[in-house]
């Protein structure tokens, strides 16, 4: 059994699969290392993004622990293990927190930022039955002027903290602890999912302009706005891949199982290439042709839909003329040839697919789109190392300098908080 | 969206090739006489057109080069009667090699066709699909049933190219109506069918004239879709042409013929349209007060609400000669604009709320009332046990092709 200084375990509980990545980490550089994987089907445990049968995806969730373990040849650290959250109840708020600076200097320190932070947070204000799942520090305002992004050693008598709060039902957040808790892991870190996607696939250049990330996975679609190192908008919608599926299998007469076929393999293109223009179904009576247009048609359907409906969700419409870094999919919405088409046509603006960025591991891993929820959730388990270090170690020199590092570092800055909230 | 603007790979092709290829596809009875039609014309020749259908005695009686029957197997040859699904499944069929091979090299597809019937209404979205894949942009150029043909051939019609619109093709909407407006009563019916097709033949030549021409104030095939993908629309289209040897002023008699022209429904359509899009092309000697002239009236035609797109062209073939197209754009302002809203079929005040229970069961509001229950044919599978995703009054666990009223090839 290999011993690694700094072990991140990453579990999303996805619609389709629960899976887990275990990483190698440095508080001190960007670049996690891939040394254990693992995944397996839910069999229907979770059904949009939420755990329908508990007693299932405990079990599961057991053999793909195990398995990591043994892929990895370590021990998973209980300390740094970090679970993705995601479904309906998911809300999202932008809130803000104001400190009177009452020193005789007027100079801010980190403890008045902490206090802005707290106020921002209020949590008072929270429906009783919502839990705070993760904050986003945006920005700082001083004396209701002026804008900064670290207050620290600024003067003002006034000191305005921005934050971008994501929100759950209190009990279904426990359910996603609960599950962890039941393999033996006491403590884990639940981080929206969504959030997690936007993390390992922006860049430094993405966060600090305007970008929509859409995580299309097979239940649900979460999306977050990026502007100037700050989340404008959040927000979910229950339609995923298997609505796909769902309307091949209720449209084309197959079953569900057949209809996840056609869209996990690249049968179509495949088909396409050799000429074909239909798919071959066979069943114990009969051979059936079905068309490939009319399946593109429902796909082509669906996907047009899907996006339209996020659309019209954006709260804000300015910010979708202002994404000049364009929109990144990730998920398995990415496997079809067709979406960032489809996409552009809607948006009007440059659609990319989500590529994972300071991340060293197999190939296959990396270019999963629907891995890239695990592989955020090893980036945020990365950056609370590095905040906790820093702290331990105040007064040191920093020493990391990469621009994206301590733009993210910025953001992160108030995950630890939570924890000790 | 992407395909139509991608204008820089029209002018790639230009250079390379010097002339590009423009390939006209006439679909279905009404397509391939108007294809007919057009070939008949003068200075066509460097149009590739062809015809298709499933009705081999259409074919038979046209004298085109290019013919290409489809769904031979199940058809026969007959056509299909009216049904969109044969004519979906006839184009998408496999043995359209020879068509895929055909538009293979276009740089510019202009599809006719006349919707209402089976083979032009389901097989222009496979065609749109083919010159998608290719990257070939595609115009489609439709007219529309007379109001006599029947309530249901025009809805089909209508149902469709709101379909095409929203998967944003540029489509021509021309009803046949337009026809009562400008022909006098007396005319016989043949002769108002064959200046009907002799006018969409027209139209084509002068979409095609757009890219081919040398363009002095650019209007190109950007700004057609633009406008055009906007919302659903219903279109005229007038062209007007006149040589020199007619008369002193070629320029007012051309605009005469022009106003003459049977589908462009007349100056007052001009004055309704929200948008126009007008095109002067003509020979090297062609004058910028003639080209005042022209645009000056009929910019004064339009209403000042009107968004009016100019363009001229100059062209060799053209020499002495001066011919006008207009597009008026009249948009169907009882549809929703497919670019801003989404497309749903319940209005945001419907949504079932809980908090209306109390006015449900008072009865105070006769407006106000429980949803009803969806459709037999609406089925949620996987999703029949969980909460319903709704949105916007939909329930998005539905199949979308279920909620459109979309019918789907099963195969056999």
């Amino acid at each position: 059994m290999r011993k690694y200084k700094y072990v991140i375990t990453a579990i999303d509980i996805g619609t389709s699969k629960i899976k887990a990545v275990v990483g190698e980490a440095s508080p001190d550089n960007g670049n996690i290392n891939i040394i254990g994987y693992s995944e397996r089907n839910t069999e229907n445990s979770v059904i949009k993004g939420e755990i329908a049968d508990v007693d299932k995806a405990s079990s599961i969730l057991n053999e793909v622990a195990r398995e990591a373990e043994k892929t990895a040849n370590t021990i998973l650290d209980a300390e740094n293990l970090y679970v993705s959250v995601t479904g309906s109840h998911i809300t999202s708020r932008n809130s803000s927190g104001t400190v009177i600076i009452n020193s005789a200097d007027h100079i801010i320190n980190e403890k008045h930022v902490d206090e802005a932070l707290k106020n921002a947070k209020g949590l008072r204000l929270l429906p009783s039955d919502n839990g705070l799942l993760n904050t986003i520090d945006n920005y700082f305002v001083l004396d209701d002027s002026h804008q900064v992004n670290d207050p620290v050693g600024h003067t003002a008598s006034k000191l305005e903290a921005k934050t971008h709060i994501v929100f759950a039902n209190r009990n279904r957040l426990e359910n996603f602890q609960n599950l962890v808790k039941e393999q033996g892991f006491e403590t884990s870190t639940p981080v929206f999912s969504g959030l997690a996607s936007c993390l390992s696939v922006l860049t430094s250049d993405d966060l600090e302009h305007t970008t929509l990330t859409i995580n299309m996975g097979a239940g649900i679609t979460e999306y977050m706005i990026f502007d100037n190192y700050a989340v404008k908008e959040t927000d979910i919608l229950t339609v995923g891949c298997d609505h796909i599926a769902n309307d091949l299998a209720l449209g084309l007469d197959i079953s569900i199982t057949r209809a996840r076929d056609i869209i996990n393999s690249n049968i179509i293109t495949l088909r396409k290439n050799e000429g074909h223009n239909n798919i071959e179904i066979k069943s114990s009576l009969k051979k059936r042709e079905i068309p490939i247009t009319t399946i593109e048609k429902v796909i082509e359907l669906r996907i047009i839909e899907t996006f339209e409906a996020i659309y019209n969700k954006i709260k804000n419409k300015r910010l979708i003329k202002q994404l000049s870094n364009g929109i990144i999919l990730a998920g398995g919405i990415a496997h079809f040839p067709n979406a960032t088409e489809i996409a552009g046509s809607i948006f009007d603006v440059p659609i990319r697919i989500g590529q994972p960025i300071d991340i060293s591991g197999p190939a296959d891993i990396l270019n999963d789109p629907g891995n890239i929820t695990s592989l955020g959730l090893l980036r945020f388990g990365q950056h609370e190392l590095s905040i906790n270090k820093t702290k331990s170690t105040q007064g040191l020199v920093k020493r990391i300098d990469n621009k994206l590092w301590s733009a993210m570092r910025k953001i992160w800055s108030s995950a630890t908080n939570d924890k000790n909230n | 969206m992407t395909k139509i603007t991608d204008n820089k790979g029209i002018t790639a092709g230009t250079t390379k090739e010097m002339v590009d290829v423009v390939k006209v596809i006439g679909i279905g009875k009404a397509g391939v006489k108007i294809v007919s039609t057009l070939s008949e014309r003068q200075g066509t020749d460097w149009l590739k057109i062809a015809a298709v259908d499933t009705d081999k005695s259409t074919l038979t009686a046209s004298n085109l080069k290019n013919k290409f029957l489809i769904g031979e197997e199940w058809t026969k040859g007959l056509g299909c009667g009216g049904n969109i699904i044969k004519g979906e499944r006839a184009l998408a069929h496999k043995s359209n090699i020879e068509l895929k091979q055909f538009i293979n090299d276009a740089s510019l597809i202009i599809v006719a066709c006349g919707f209402g019937g089976g083979t032009a209404t389901g097989g222009t979205p496979v065609l749109a699909r083919f010159a998608k894949e290719k990257n070939i942009p595609i115009v489609f150029v439709v007219t529309l049933p007379f109001a006599f043909e029947g309530h249901s051939k025009r809805e089909m019609a209508e149902n469709q190219v709101l379909h095409m619109v929203r998967t944003s093709n540029t489509i021509i909407t021309i009803p046949n109506d337009l026809l009562y407006s400008s022909l006098p009563a007396s005319t016989p019916f043949e002769q108002a069918f064959l200046k009907a097709n002799e006018e969409v033949a027209k139209a084509i030549l002068g979409i095609s004239e757009l890219l081919r021409c040398n363009n002095l104030i650019s209007v190109d095939l950007c700004d057609l879709h633009n406008i055009l993908c906007r919302q659903k629309s219903e279109c005229g289209i007038g062209v007007g042409t006149a040589n020199i040897e007619d008369g002193s002023n070629r320029i007012k008699l051309a605009l005469k013929d022009l106003l003459e022209s049977p589908l462009l429904g007349g100056q007052q359509r001009i004055n309704d349209s929200d948008a126009l899009i007008v095109t002067l092309t003509g020979g090297a000697d062609l004058t910028i007060s003639e080209m005042q002239y022209a645009l000056n009236i009929i910019t004064k035609m339009a209403s000042d609400k009107t968004e009016i797109v100019v363009g001229a062209n100059t062209d060799e073939a053209y020499a002495s000669k001066a011919q006008i197209t207009v597009i008026p754009i009249i948009f169907d302002k009882t549809a929703e604009p497919v670019e801003e809203t989404m497309i749903t079929t319940l209005k945001k005040d419907k949504i079932f709320h809980p908090t209306l229970f109390k006015d449900i069961f008072s009865q105070t509001d006769k407006d106000i009332h429980q949803p009803d229950l969806p459709f037999a044919n609406q089925s949620r599978g996987i999703f029949t046990s969980t909460t319903p995703t709704l949105f916007n009054g939909e329930d998005l666990d539905i199949p979308t092709f279920q909620r459109r009223g979309i019918h789907l090839d099963k195969g056999k």
